[in-house]
């Protein structure tokens, strides 16, 4: 019996020894994800500082394209990580590392693209590309459906159709509330090279066996153009991740 | 004779308790062994909740085992036919459950103790350093915010309440026990009878005391009051409301005390 408790009690130790020699995965992530705030406001992070942009700009930054596999949290020097932590202030980074978005919706920009970033808010930005969001079913996922957001760029022969539509073609009257009876509704938007920027440029919905483009007017009408039955292909071929994407997600 | 007493009750007690606390730091070395062999595997991670879930088991398991055998320990050397020994030594009734209550009080305590080792080891290493580092964190803040004599008052305070109110439970259960003890049969289940009608009294007592206080609140300014007294005197408010259940306590106990003493003094029915 004496000899069964010491050889019980030489595992228990080695056991308790090995165990405190091994990290723990949570708390090395709560370390990487401590994002700390001085008394100014900024942000530091990996030895970078984001400061807050003070400009309203609801055409800056994509939500997909932050990092929300990573937890991070904005947490003074001197709290631990648990502290920080269970205070919740999460936020997330770009995946550019560019920029940081906080719980309140505030984005901080890095210290070295700071300057550019605000000219390009004050001063607006031309759309370099144009592009369209959807969802595909994320692979090795087990009890839960992940969906993770992917971009669809148009191409170059892709906005010569368009631009021809809307050139060529004369928008429908009546034809505001088309949109709401459509089978799928895209939106387009044109965006800076870098996806930093983006705005809505116009959407292209599909109803009764034909596509059209909307957009807006200087009074934000909306303005609805039907496409040329000869380009019905090239359409369906250019949002056809999305349609995918919804008939999986829906269907 | 009582230190005897003593030493034979914790004797007993821990001969019952200690393969349970043997359980639960077992659970504890599971759960942080498993956690030696991280992976995002989705069966790991199941496996590893798993002893997770065994260790809560273990801990609610030590917890309970000591309510549990504290009364039959007290039921068996007292009133079963343990008891035609048990009172024949040169201890009066009131020292025995004296020595009793105090001696299952502190094996609570241990109990408790050997619980937080479990969770040290469960957590042991980058974990138990960072929740070391919160508690410290959260302390510093309340030395900086409050003053440090009131708040270590208010430790101690809570200490001893918490002690108190232990003893003053399983007086009750002991108080409950002796009255079960009167009946010629069935004694078990007069006692849970017994317990099941206080804690039905309790209840709406304490149901009519809250409409009563919430009515007096609502229709005097009373509740105005005692904000603008809380807000002058903080610190000697918290005291003295911990002085009162603290008086409360002490209060109940003596009475579960009395009965007990009396029944088994006047009316004890031994098997």
């Amino acid at each position: 019996m004496k000899k069964t408790v010491k050889i019980v009690a030489l595992i228990s130790i080695v056991c308790i020894m090995m165990s405190t020699l091994s990290g723990c995965s949570f708390i090395n992530d709560l370390r990487e994800g401590k994002v700390v705030v001085d008394e100014k406001g900024d942000l530091f992070y990996k030895n970078n500082v984001y400061i807050k942009l003070d400009k309203d700009c609801e055409e800056l930054y994509f939500d997909y394209d932050f990092n929300t596999e990573q937890e991070m949290y904005i947490s003074k020097e001197e709290e631990p990580v648990l502290y920080g932590f269970f205070k919740s202030d999460f936020c997330s980074l770009s995946r550019d590392k560019l920029l940081i978005e906080d719980f309140e919706g505030n984005i901080y920009c890095r210290e070295d693209k700071y300057d550019s970033v605000v000219e390009k808010i004050e001063n607006g930005f031309t759309p370099e590309k144009y592009m369209y969001t959807y969802e595909v079913y994320k692979e090795g996922s087990f009890l839960d459906y992940e969906w993770e957001e992917k971009i669809r760029y148009l191409t170059d022969s892709d906005f010569e159709k368009i631009d021809e539509v809307f050139e060529k073609v004369h928008p429908i009257t009546n034809g505001s509330n088309m949109i709401s009876n459509s089978y799928y509704c895209v939106e387009m938007y044109g965006c800076t090279e870098d996806l930093l920027f983006r705005k809505y440029a116009f959407d292209i919905f599909y109803l009764d066996d034909k596509y059209y483009l909307q957009t807006e007017d200087e009074y934000y009408n909306p303005l609805v153009y039907e496409v040329p039955a000869k380009y019905n292909k090239d359409f369906k071929k250019m949002i056809k991740e999305y349609v995918d994407s919804f008939d999986e997600m829906y269907y | 004779m009582v230190k005897k007493l003593f030493k034979h009750e914790f004797l007993s007690l821990f001969r019952l308790m200690f393969p349970i606390e043997c359980a639960v730091l077992g659970a504890g070395i599971l759960v942080r062994f498993m956690n030696l062999f991280e992976t995002k595997s989705i069966w790991f991670e199941s496996i590893t909740a798993s002893s997770v879930l065994i260790m809560v088991a273990a801990l609610l398991a030590g917890n309970v085992s000591a309510i549990v055998f504290g009364i039959i320990r007290y039921y068996k050397n007292l009133f079963s036919t343990e008891g035609y020994l048990s009172f024949t030594l040169p201890v009066t009734p009131a020292q025995h459950i004296f020595v009793k209550a105090i001696t299952i009080t502190a094996v609570e305590i241990i109990a408790g103790v050997v619980a937080v080792i479990s969770f040290c080891i469960a957590t042991a290493g980058d974990l138990l350093e960072e929740i070391g580092n919160l508690i410290s964190y959260l302390l510093k803040m309340a030395f900086t915010e409050l003053k440090p004599v009131h708040l270590i008052l208010f430790m101690i305070e809570l200490v001893v309440l918490l002690v108190i109110k232990t003893i003053s439970q399983y007086l009750l259960y002991y108080a409950c026990i002796t009255i079960g003890q009167l009946a010629h049969k069935h004694k078990v289940l007069l006692a849970f009878g017994v317990f099941g009608i206080y804690a039905v009294i309790s209840s709406v007592a304490s149901v009519f005391i809250n409409v009563f206080a919430g009515n007096l609140l609502a229709t005097t300014n009373l509740y105005e009051k005692i904000v603008q007294i809380f807000a002058k005197n903080p610190y000697t408010f918290i005291h003295i409301a911990f002085v009162i259940s603290l008086v409360s306590y002490l209060l109940v106990s003596a009475i579960y005390f009395l009965i007990s003493n009396i029944i088994i003094k006047k009316k004890l029915n031994l098997e």
